[in-house]
């Protein structure tokens, strides 16, 4: 195999941060969400591609401890600033990157290429990572991205292993990242213009703030859409003449993977391999970096390729206690 | 204001539009590319009737990017002022460095707020009572919350429309950039030398790679078995009831918002019509 993979996992807390590490995660990344934000721009996904405020850190505090945590370790953190952000916001984003800077952050994960030019002219100390949002697809764009001060790009998922191959020989010697698990949208992310907050589904728990009021009125909370009802993608549709269809998504119990194919995706360049999943438990994230880093180990190794990929789906099986199913793969090797 | 129209290689109307300009290639699928014959037939005939001329081209792989690259190339001498919208930023790049054609910036990339459930946070409907359970168990009222005037804003505006992105992508050769007429209306600033075309009927709501993504696709059979190239309705379920969006090939569309009443004082130069179904409710 060509690259020796290391592994990023996403975390909401210190903690999950120190656990992530301990179960052999080499990187971790987080998304910031400050209350003055939250003030003004409720809490959906403009500030990073995520909604809610458990999904995310919200104070520097926590940041610089995640910080000193991946230094402790050896690792690397990184601090998710993945959206495009108006004029009504980017003042706010750079000061925030400038502290994270400031406290020990490592790295920046960005989609925004007025930022990505910001940090490149103010010589950043951080690395910069371009975000698969910005969709690159190609090497001259990576070339182009790179000159602006990118040194890592994360590929977008609809990328095949072989179009990685392709990408990767030809484009400027950056490092490259893929997902590899969890949150297999069907849509292109970056190119997506259906927006996430956080739903409050009638009926069914879920986890939000709430307040009490005086006795005899029920607690209550508030939202700029108390009707929304879920992630576009998520949502029942039909066309005109067709049955309903209902998309399926259970990141828990039989998740979109890649793990079979982290030797293919080696080949191809991939230098880190990453969870999705921002927000989700923290033991769902940990089972996954366990899940993660025996698949990558097992790949290392000399044992025949398709051996090791029979020994992967077996643990894919004990692990989420599913079998892998065809339709849960991460990617497609090639376009046939 | 200029005026264009799409013009569907795969489905040529019978007669040549009375438009300013015209926009043909494919915003979403490189696999949906005209060959370069037919792009050429297309560059003339509009050319020789005084048509400006805009090639549409979506995010592309490297197996596709050189040929789109020879392209242009073949196209760039046959119109003058010939356009070139692109949502792949090596295209865009590549060709501000070689200066080969105007440039504009797809909606893929500048990537709006399209979703028309906005609305509902930036022109809130009365609202029934609503509850919710939290999983501590309590039950809990939820009450609408109107957004700040500050988001409403930002939903209606747009991160290109920022003077040092447009800075950016001006030194790239780069001059104007498509948006979309959404629900929620449009508000920008633009600055000097940089404008928008808006594209009045409909809305890119979100895109596929392969239209197996978008179709029961029998196992076995490549994704682009799937591709449709007939506009299919579709109804998402939401609260509101019955959201109506429309499948292009790879992509879903909403219904473009009413004219935006700030339209004359918008930096926009260019309106952009679709001949295509509107997606009812």
């Amino acid at each position: 195999m060509t690259n020796v993979l290391k592994i990023a996992a996403p975390v909401s807390s210190a903690a999950e941060a120190e656990r992530a590490f301990c179960e052999g995660a080499d990187e971790v990344y987080f998304g910031l969400l400050l209350p003055e934000w939250v003030a003004t721009f409720d809490d959906a996904d403009l500030w990073t591609r995520r909604q809610g405020k458990p999904s995310h850190v919200c104070d520097f505090e926590e940041a610089a401890a995640i910080a000193r945590i991946a230094s402790a370790h050896g690792g690397l953190a990184s601090l998710a600033m993945n959206a495009r952000y108006s004029r009504l916001q980017i003042e706010s984003v750079l000061e925030a990157i400038q502290r994270w800077e400031a406290l020990g952050g490592q790295a920046v994960v960005v989609a925004d290429l007025g930022v990505l030019a910001a940090l490149g002219a103010r010589r950043t100390r951080l690395r910069c990572h371009v975000s698969l949002l910005a969709g690159v697809f190609n090497a001259r764009s990576a070339a182009a991205l790179r000159t602006l001060g990118a040194c890592r790009v994360i590929l977008p998922r609809e990328l095949t292993i072989c179009e990685m191959r392709q990408l990767t020989g030809a484009a400027p010697p950056v490092e490259y990242e893929a997902l590899v698990l969890n949150q297999r949208c069907p849509f292109i992310d970056g190119m997506c213009g259906f927006h996430h907050r956080q739903s409050l589904p009638q009926g069914i728990p879920a986890e939000f703030e709430y307040r009490h009021r005086e006795p005899g009125r029920l607690p209550v909370t508030s939202s700029c859409d108390p009707a929304y009802e879920g992630h576009g993608c998520r949502l029942p549709w039909r066309t005109a003449a067709g049955p309903v269809r209902l998309p399926r998504c259970d990141d828990y119990h039989q998740p979109h993977c890649a793990a079979c194919l982290l030797h293919e995706l080696g080949d191809a360049g991939i230098h880190v391999v990453k969870i999705a999943g921002r927000g989700y438990p923290g033991e769902v994230i940990q089972r996954a970096v366990r899940f993660l880093r025996t698949a990558a180990d097992w790949s290392c190794g000399d044992a025949p390729t398709e051996h090791v990929r029979t020994r992967i789906r077996q643990l894919y099986r004990d692990t989420f206690s599913s079998p892998c199913q065809p339709d849960r793969c991460y990617y497609r090797l090639d376009n046939s | 204001m200029e005026t264009a129209v799409w013009w569907d290689w795969r489905k040529p109307p019978a007669a040549l539009p009375q438009v300013d300009r015209i926009y043909f290639g494919h915003e979403t699928c490189q696999e949906l590319l005209p060959p370069p014959d037919v792009a050429e037939r297309i560059c003339r005939l509009a050319t020789d009737v005084g048509l400006a001329v805009t090639l549409v081209v979506p995010f592309l792989t490297d197996m596709r990017f050189d040929g789109v690259m020879r392209l242009v190339e073949r196209l760039s001498v046959l119109a003058g002022g010939f356009e070139v919208v692109s949502s792949d930023w090596g295209l865009l790049a590549e060709l501000g460095s070689r200066r080969l054609a105007d440039l504009s910036v797809g909606r893929l990339l500048t990537a709006q707020h399209g979703d028309s459930r906005i609305a509902r946070i930036t022109s809130p409907p009365a609202a029934a009572p609503r509850y919710a359970v939290h999983l501590d168990g309590a039950l809990v009222e939820v009450e609408p919350r109107a957004a700040t005037p500050t988001l409403v804003e930002h939903y209606r505006s747009c991160w290109i429309d920022r003077p040092d992105v447009i800075e950016l992508l001006q030194q790239w050769g780069i001059s104007r950039a498509e948006m979309s007429n959404t629900i929620q209306g449009v508000s920008l600033q633009g600055s000097l030398g940089w404008s928008y075309s808006l594209h009045v009927d409909d809305v890119l709501v979100t895109v596929a790679r392969w239209c197996d993504a978008l179709a029961q696709v029998p196992r076995g059979e490549s994704a682009c078995a799937a591709c449709q190239s007939v506009e299919q309705r579709w109804q998402w379920h939401t609260a509101a009831g019955p959201l109506a969006l429309v499948r292009l090939d790879n992509a879903l569309f909403g219904c473009g918002g009413p004219r935006p009443e700030n339209l004359g004082d918008l930096p926009v130069d260019r309106l952009v019509k679709r001949r295509t179904a509107e997606p009812g409710g």
